[in-house]
């Protein structure tokens, strides 16, 4: 008696009804080079994350967000962080996201116009060229940063998808981590420290060529004094 | 006797001479090898497809009574590593703070969750990334998708009123390092 309210419990939604396929939510994401060289004073754009979707029938909707960078450095994530509305089955919602990524199939030659935002891939075990998005991180590093140094930057993505009401279903996530170096773009070379070095040949050799040479001259020496007496 | 004694001296310089040579030839005779250096830095690629066995789109617990325990899902999520993965990774699992609903909340510590339902050892969904053995340095995939399953029962507490509840769960497939 005690128990009788009902529930209806349920974690996740019915994602957008593209087709009537089950539903396969697909987070890809390649990582672009983790070590990037900058010097200090200096702005660039590097891609980061590279994000397609060649196993699913949804779209992932990502958002991105810097988890961790050196304290008074200059740091964003492109495309930045914004509200679409997006028609999910009838219904009209908002989704915050980087970018979006749609199913899409690997293609066998890469089309002579890519869009800024996206890139082909080449991947292991997939047949083609892969269609991504691609995140990319900003960085501007203060001018009296020290050379020489590694600095981390952590991006942490989000991958989501609509339910059938309209709800964010579950999510996928996945971390990041980019190692930035400090260098200088000059290349100059001097001598720091002058250690003259002649290498010979093997010392053991020089040591038995002095013996010899030393016992001859002993030898002379004792022949010339018994010659005197 | 001299003579015997001249021709071991003149051997000795000889030999002394010939072994400094020796040691100089060699210098000259190195053999002078120019070195390249090749380098190349492979990307990590990380493919996951989640789906549910029953070709549905929730993990869905039906219509339960308040003051009931380990209520099994009546479906499950299947995750798979797809083929182009090219790292070793592992699944965590973590959950928003509470379900919730316009009747009110419960802690996600009511759900619980295991890689299999035959014999199940559930763990209490957390707020924190969890992984279980079985999700933990994942393989590289060899030709077809690695799949891992992930089972759910709920508890629903004494005097939860009725309605409809909700909350949000995080699959985390990372590099296993």
């Amino acid at each position: 008696m005690i128990k009788t309210t009902l529930f209806i419990i349920f974690f996740i939604l019915a994602p957008i009804a593209i087709a009537e396929e089950a539903p396969k939510y697909n987070f890809a994401t390649t990582q672009a080079n983790p070590t990037i060289t900058i010097q200090p004073g200096d702005t660039i754009s590097v891609p980061a994350i590279y994000f397609f979707n060649i196993y699913g029938n949804r779209i992932t909707h990502v958002s991105l967000s810097l988890t961790s960078f050196p304290k008074g450095w200059d740091v964003k994530l492109e495309p930045e962080l914004h509200q679409v509305q997006v028609n999910v089955s009838g219904t009209i919602v908002t989704a915050t996201e980087n970018l979006y990524v749609a199913p899409s199939q690997p293609v066998k030659e890469v089309p002579a116009a890519v869009p800024e935002d996206m890139t082909y891939l080449t991947l292991g075990g997939v047949d083609g060229n892969v269609p991504a998005k691609v995140a990319y991180l900003n960085i501007t590093v203060p001018a009296d940063t020290p050379l020489g140094g590694t600095y981390t930057i952590s991006v942490n993505a989000v991958g989501s998808w609509f339910g059938q009401a309209g709800t964010l279903a579950f999510s996928q996530e996945r971390s990041f981590d980019f190692k930035v170096q400090t260098i200088t773009r000059n290349f100059t070379e001097e001598e720091v420290q002058s250690t003259p070095e002649v290498k010979k040949g093997s010392d053991s050799l020089i040591y038995i060529a002095i013996v010899l040479i030393v016992l001859a001259i002993v030898g002379v020496g004792l022949y010339v004094r018994k010659k005197k007496k | 006797m001299n003579k015997k004694l001249n021709a071991c001296i003149i051997g000795l310089i000889t030999i002394g001479i010939l072994a400094f040579l020796a040691t100089n030839l060699q210098t000259v005779n190195a053999a002078s090898t120019g070195t390249a250096t090749a380098s190349v830095t492979v990307l990590d690629t990380i493919d996951i497809v989640s789906s549910y066995n029953d070709s549905g789109s929730a993990i869905t617990f039906g219509s339960l009574a308040a003051g009931t325990s380990n209520n099994e899902a009546t479906n499950h999520l299947i995750i798979s590593i797809q083929p182009d993965t090219n790292v070793k990774t592992t699944m965590n699992q973590r959950g928003n703070a509470t379900f919730t609903g316009s009747s009110g909340s419960f802690n996600i510590d009511n759900l619980t969750y295991y890689n299999t339902d035959s014999s199940p050892s559930p763990v209490n969904m957390t707020t924190s990334d969890a992984t279980l053995s079985d999700w933990t340095n994942i393989p590289v995939p060899t030709g077809s998708a690695i799949t891992k399953n992930a089972y759910y029962w709920l508890n629903i507490p004494n005097a939860q009123s009725g309605g409809g509840y909700q909350t949000t769960i995080y699959i985390n497939v990372v590099k296993y390092t």
